[in-house]
Parts: C-alpha cells; sequence; structure tokens
C-alpha cells in the first residue's frame, strides 16, 4: 500500500530533475538580465530593468533588434519559396532521388565550416567576384561591405538550411493523396490553379512547422554571423545574439549581456506561441 | 553552478585580504607577503610528485613549451598537463574557469587587457612576492634580464583609467611584438622611392604606387588591420604615440582630441591606399595580403617576420624592416606581451611558480627561438648568438624589432578591467571613419561619449 503511493512521486522525480535543470539556469538568466552585473566586478545588483531601458532607447539595441527581425523574416521568405520550389521539382521531376541526395549536403557541414567556406569565397579575390568579373559585372565587397554584408549572411544561411525546408516539404508533399490533384485536374483546374487550391493548403500544416523552426532558429542566428563578420563592418550585422555574445564573453557585462537574450527570448516565443496556436487551429478545422 | 559561487565568493574575499597584505607590505622583498607554500629553500624537486594544468592558445609560445615541456618534468618531477585551443576557445574557456574560482587551470597565457579584467576580479596572483622570494625563486632566474617597458606593461594596481606601471605584477612576459613599418625593398628599388621616415613621406609613398603594376600584378600602397576590435589599435598606436592621441587622460575620454582627431585623419589617409576589404582586416588578412605581395607598404607585429620568409612566401627576402614612421611626437609603438599567470585559486602555487620561472628562463627562452617564439622578452636572449643565426636572412630584422622594443615601445593606454570595451569603441570608430559613415570627428566624438559612458 505504501509502496504504491510513493511510486508515483518516485517516477516523476527525473521529470522534476529535468525542470529544475531547465529552470535553473533560465531563472539565472533572467535575474541577471535585471542587475548591473559584470562578470568581473563583484556580485549581480538589482537596477530595475535599466539594462531593458537602455537596451531600446539605444542606437545600437533597436539597431540589433532590427538585424535580428529582418534577417529572419527574409530567411524564412526566401527559404520557403525556394524550398518549395525545389521539393516540387524533386516530387514531380526526373532524377528525384539522385538531386536528393545532392541537394542534402550543405546540411552535412557544420554551420561553422560552411560559413568559414563562403568566407573564403566572397574576398575581394575570391571565386564569386571571379565569376561577376568574368560574367562582366563589377566586383562587390560582400560580408566586407556595410551595405552588402547583411545579405551575404543572408546568403549563406539560405545555402545551408534551405534543404532542411526541402526535405520537410517534400514529406508534406508526399502526403497529398494524388487522386486530390487528379480529381482537380479532371475538374480543369490548371497546374497554378492546382497548387493554390490543393497543394497549398495541404502544405500548411508543414510549412507551419517549417517557419516555426527556421523563424526561431534565425531569430537566434550566431555561427554563420560571427564567423564571417564579427557582427561587422561596423555593426551591419549585429543581431541580438551576437550582441549579447560581445557584450558577455568580450566586455564580462552579462547584465546587458542578458537582457539581450531575454528579450531574444520573448520573441521567439511569440514567434512560436503564435505558430503553434494557428497549427492547433489548422487541425482541428 | 550554487556549488560554484560559494567558493568563488570565498576566494574573492581570500583574494581581498591577500591583496590588501601585499599593498600593506608594499613590494617589499623578502618572503614577507605573498607565497603560502612553506618550503626551506630554493629547489627544483621542491613540489616532486605534483601535477599542474596549464591553459594556452594556439601560439609559437606553446609550441614551444610543449616541445620542451618533458626537460621541465624530468627536472622537477612535477607532472603538467598542458591543453592548447584556438584563441577564440582559449579565451572563454579561460574566462569560465577563472570566474568559477575553481583552481582547475594553474598557469595559463595571458596578455595586457586580459591580466586587467582578472586582476580587477582577483581572479590573478600577483607574482611579485614571488619573484622577491629566494625560496621559491632560482638564483639563476635573473629577473632583471627582462625588458623593463614589458614588465612595466605587466604591472598595474587596479586603479581604473590609471595606475599603469605600478602596484601588482600579474603575469611573466614571455613573447613579444612591437609595431614595425615593412617595406618591399623590390617595389621601393624599382620605383627610386627612399625608405620612408616620417608619416608624410609614407602617406605620399604609398598614394604613389597605389594602383601601379608591379611584375605583372596589380599592387596597392598601403595594407593593415581595420577590424572593429580593439587589436586594431596595436598598428594604429603607432600614429597614435606620434601625434601624442591618449584613449582616456584624467578618467575622460579624449580620443576625440585635436591630436586624436589628426591621428585617425592620417590613418585613414594611408588606409584609403589598402584594399577596400581592408576596413575588416584582422592581422591574419593583412598578412596573407602582405604576403601574396599585394602591398608595397605594411604596419604591423614586427615578429611576422618568419611568416614573411619562410620557404614558398612569394615575398621572402623581399621584405625590408623599418622602424615606425615619425610624426609630430617622434616615434612610437604600443606592445603585446604573452605573457604566463598564475591562477589566484590554484592549489599547487609553488609548482606552477616553478613552471612560470622555467618557461620564462633564459634557457627555454633560447630553445623557443627555434619554435618560431620571437621576440624573446630577456635582453640577454634577444643579443644572443642563437637570435642573430636564426634572422641573418631577414634583413634589419633582428637590429630593428631591438630598437624598437629599446627605445619607442610602451602600452600606452590606461588600464581598465574595461579596457577591451574602450579599445573595441575607439577601434570601431576607426573603421567608421574609414568606410565614409562618418567624418573623422563625428566618428570620434560619439567614441568619446561612449567612452565615457563605460567609465562612469
Amino acid at each position: 500500500m505504501k509502496h504504491k503511493a510513493s511510486l508515483p512521486y518516485l517516477l516523476a522525480l527525473p521529470g522534476l530533475a529535468v525542470l529544475v535543470a531547465i529552470l535553473y539556469p533560465f531563472l539565472t538568466g533572467t535575474w541577471w538580465s535585471f542587475t548591473s552585473y559584470r562578470l568581473n566586478r563583484g556580485d549581480p545588483e538589482f537596477n530595475w530593468g535599466e539594462n531593458f531601458v537602455t537596451l531600446f532607447s539605444s542606437g545600437e539595441g533597436l539597431h540589433a533588434i532590427g538585424v535580428t527581425l529582418t534577417y529572419a523574416a527574409v530567411v524564412v521568405v526566401i527559404e520557403c519559396l525556394l524550398g518549395i520550389s525545389l521539393a516540387m521539382l524533386l516530387n514531380y521531376g526526373r532524377y528525384g532521388n539522385f538531386f536528393r541526395l545532392l541537394i542534402v549536403l550543405p546540411m552535412l557541414l557544420p554551420p561553422v565550416i560552411a560559413a568559414l567556406m563562403w568566407k573564403v569565397m566572397l574576398t575581394e579575390n575570391g571565386i564569386a567576384n571571379w565569376i561577376l568579373e568574368s560574367l562582366g559585372g563589377q566586383r562587390l565587397l560582400w560580408l566586407n561591405g556595410q551595405d552588402s554584408a547583411l545579405w551575404s549572411v543572408i546568403l549563406i544561411d539560405v545555402w545551408i538550411f534551405t534543404p532542411f525546408v526541402v526535405l520537410l516539404a517534400q514529406a508534406g508533399l508526399k502526403s497529398i493523396p494524388a487522386e486530390l490533384r487528379e480529381a482537380s485536374a479532371v475538374d480543369g483546374a490548371g497546374p497554378i490553379r492546382n497548387f493554390v487550391s490543393v497543394t497549398l493548403p495541404m502544405l500548411t500544416p508543414i510549412l507551419i512547422v517549417i517557419v516555426t523552426f527556421r523563424g526561431v532558429d534565425s531569430l537566434k542566428m550566431f555561427d554563420i554571423i560571427y564567423t564571417t563578420t564579427k557582427g561587422g563592418p561596423i555593426d551591419a550585422t549585429t543581431n541580438l545574439h551576437v550582441m549579447a555574445y560581445l557584450d558577455g564573453i568580450r566586455n564580462l557585462n552579462f547584465g546587458m549581456a542578458m537582457a539581450a537574450l531575454v528579450v531574444l527570448w520573448v520573441l521567439c516565443y511569440l514567434i512560436s506561441h503564435f505558430l503553434l496556436k494557428a497549427r492547433r487551429k489548422e487541425a482541428t478545422s | 553552478m550554487e556549488h560554484h559561487r560559494k567558493p568563488a565568493a570565498l576566494a574573492r574575499t581570500a583574494l581581498v585580504a591577500i591583496a590588501a597584505g601585499a599593498m600593506l607590505t608594499g613590494c617589499a622583498s623578502g618572503p614577507a607577503g605573498g607565497p603560502d607554500v612553506e618550503v626551506e629553500s630554493f629547489d627544483w624537486r621542491n613540489f616532486e610528485g605534483e601535477e599542474i594544468n596549464v591553459l594556452m592558445s594556439q601560439h609559437p609560445l606553446s609550441n614551444a613549451v610543449q616541445n620542451h615541456v618533458e626537460e621541465f618534468e624530468e627536472l622537477t618531477g612535477v607532472d603538467v598537463n598542458i591543453e592548447t585551443q584556438s584563441e577564440t576557445d582559449y579565451m572563454v574557456k579561460i574566462l569560465t574557469e577563472l570566474q568559477s574560482g575553481s583552481g582547475s587551470y594553474d598557469v595559463f597565457m595571458t596578455s595586457q587587457p586580459m591580466n586587467y579584467q582578472y586582476a580587477a576580479a582577483g581572479w590573478i596572483e600577483d607574482l611579485q612576492p614571488w619573484v622577491d622570494d629566494p625560496n621559491h625563486t632560482s638564483p639563476e632566474y635573473d629577473f632583471d634580464d627582462f625588458y623593463p617597458a614589458l614588465i612595466e606593461a605587466n604591472r598595474w594596481d587596479t586603479t581604473d583609467f590609471g595606475g599603469a606601471g605600478e602596484g601588482g605584477l600579474w603575469a611573466i612576459p614571455a613573447n613579444e611584438e612591437g609595431y614595425a613599418l615593412f617595406y618591399r625593398k623590390d617595389i621601393l628599388e624599382a620605383n627610386g622611392i627612399a625608405v620612408p621616415q616620417t608619416i608624410d613621406e609614407l602617406i605620399a609613398a604609398a598614394k604613389q604606387l597605389d594602383g601601379t603594376e608591379f611584375e605583372g600584378q596589380e599592387i596597392s600602397g598601403f595594407v593593415s588591420r581595420g577590424d572593429k576590435t580593439y587589436p586594431t589599435l596595436n598598428p594604429f598606436s603607432t600614429f597614435a604615440g606620434a601625434f601624442g592621441a591618449q584613449d582616456v587622460t584624467d578618467g575622460k575620454a579624449t580620443v576625440n582630441s585635436p591630436e586624436g582627431v589628426e591621428a585617425v585623419s592620417k590613418w585613414v589617409e594611408l588606409m584609403e591606399t589598402a584594399p577596400q576589404a581592408a576596413s575588416t582586416y584582422t592581422w591574419y588578412e593583412a598578412q596573407q595580403d602582405f604576403i601574396s605581395g599585394n602591398a608595397a607598404f605594411y604596419i604591423d607585429a614586427d615578429h611576422m617576420a618568419p611568416d614573411f620568409e619562410k620557404e614558398g612566401s612569394p615575398i621572402a627576402g623581399k621584405v625590408g624592416y623599418a622602424l615606425p614612421p615619425e610624426g609630430p611626437e617622434g616615434r612610437a609603438s604600443s606592445l603585446w606581451v604573452w605573457s604566463l599567470g598564475m591562477n589566484a585559486s590554484s592549489e599547487h602555487k609553488g609548482a606552477a611558480w616553478q613552471f612560470i620561472q622555467w618557461a620564462t628562463s633564459k634557457e627555454m627562452l633560447t630553445n623557443a627561438i627555434a619554435d618560431g617564439n620571437m621576440n624573446p622578452t630577456r635582453v640577454s636572449v634577444a643579443e644572443s648568438e642563437e637570435m642573430a643565426a636564426a634572422t641573418a636572412e631577414w634583413g634589419d630584422y633582428n637590429q630593428v624589432w631591438q630598437e624598437i622594443l629599446s627605445e619607442y615601445a610602451e602600452w600606452p593606454y590606461a588600464p581598465s578591467a574595461t579596457w577591451p570595451e574602450v579599445g573595441d569603441i575607439w577601434a570601431t570608430a576607426i573603421q567608421s571613419a574609414l568606410l565614409g559613415d562618418q567624418s573623422v570627428e563625428e566618428a570620434l566624438d560619439e567614441a568619446a561619449a561612449k567612452i565615457d559612458e563605460v567609465i562612469k
């Protein structure tokens, strides 16, 4: 009897341990974001949200938030468009299996290696400029230019992560019964009508998953940016995550770093909250 | 986390106590303050059987130590585990380890800006009492043999934005770099240009050569670092010093002083003869650019010579080494000192100090020349036959670097626990001016305001 009563609690223990392991660092970080904590300057002192005021009132903070949102929005839109198009080509075109193998390759590289590889290709005398010049174009500054750096980093992200979208979108496409498309074709729908009225609605659930994953991942992007530009030139590619790293690890200002990360967390939370809600709605309708 | 925090706090309190003690006794010689490890007299076998952990960054210095560490183990009977990581990883690792107060690394590589961050927090041991203790320091150590400028660069009394060259000695110099002007002898000869002596001569020569062709290759006049982080200030220090520009004076930012504006204006004028991408170059990209023969002039760390002169380098034998160019205040150079420091929470301080002594001894620094650990931090090693032989084919190199170090080089910035942040702000302003984003005055005014925020 007694044994039976304690069993459920015993079984809950591992769960509790995991919960503590997740919550303790998270709450510590959140607490630090409300303090003037410098790693080499004694213990954290509460400063009434001053870090957040600084973040939302300084040029750097707002700029970093802007870069974070721009990066995520552009990356998600391009990768979805490209990924779905490629998935359809692979599904309905020939040699699908061969190209699928080829297309996954970028995903198999660690992002840091891929980013370094691109960094080399995008240097002033690199292969990208060589191709541009031999096509009669002008050399670009790519990662070294203030106006082009963000777009260059986005290009690398698209190269690495579009395959992820392709794989998921393909799975989604496969789950659409062929009869549906055939039926709509019999009803006289052309390929475009077919895509808009059959494929896209059937693809929506998986599309929500894709946008959630890629959205959150690209809001948090660090490795590609840090390996190629360290957030520069000046602060052209400094998003919240890179800013937090520079504040925390380079300047030992953990208060400010954690504030940036808390804002980043809120952004990620909001995005996944609304998208998952949309997904539930989708599932019930 | 919680387990770590308490010892860290304890260690911090203990350190404050030790530091206070050290301050009371001053830097008086003798075994008064400092080492709490009792030994009767100096003996390399005093700590036989102990084990120490060493964290280093990938560098010729760590190669040298790794290649010879068995000799130390034989000499002392102390086991040494050396861990070497890339510079970025090592910076993060050492920071987290020191902060935890765990003492898991006894000895580590460090440099002046890092000393400031660590010393302010009490994470790093003041080595002066160890140097002064004859029971712990070998009679053959010859501390006075180190270049005074290097020892001074490693001293700081932990006063924010003051107290340079005074107070605790936070690390022992093991590698030195000053900043020299490199030029291509062949290009200058072909164009009938004499080696520039002043900043204006250098700018004129770089402009004249920029965009011309040499041996079928289009060259740029100059190249150097332009990245937005404080290491860019190292080559720039030659200009800052030549005009008398300072980062912080009496607790106020002075990067936007008339001298500061003049120095950055001239630097930007010179950097405009560099490839456009140089505005984001770190030392590595700048060095690659120069080695591939793309530039006529280059200002950077003098100890890059081994890379220029090694087999297979397109510019081997073609590089001339000169003093940094002169400005209204004469010639100037900052310096960077890779040093060895001791963890204040180490439980093997006696053995750790023996390791530091050994790694910075005359014998070891002489051996390290063969591993490319340029430049030696001791006068006797700098003037040794080994150094002369190793650099025999590098033109004026051996003479020039010694002249820079003994005549001009000093750490010119105001030490502070937040110095890296100040340095980054200054470097970002230089990049911004170079990219034409802001005028030099605007960029520096903004930087000064930001630096004052940090000082506050």
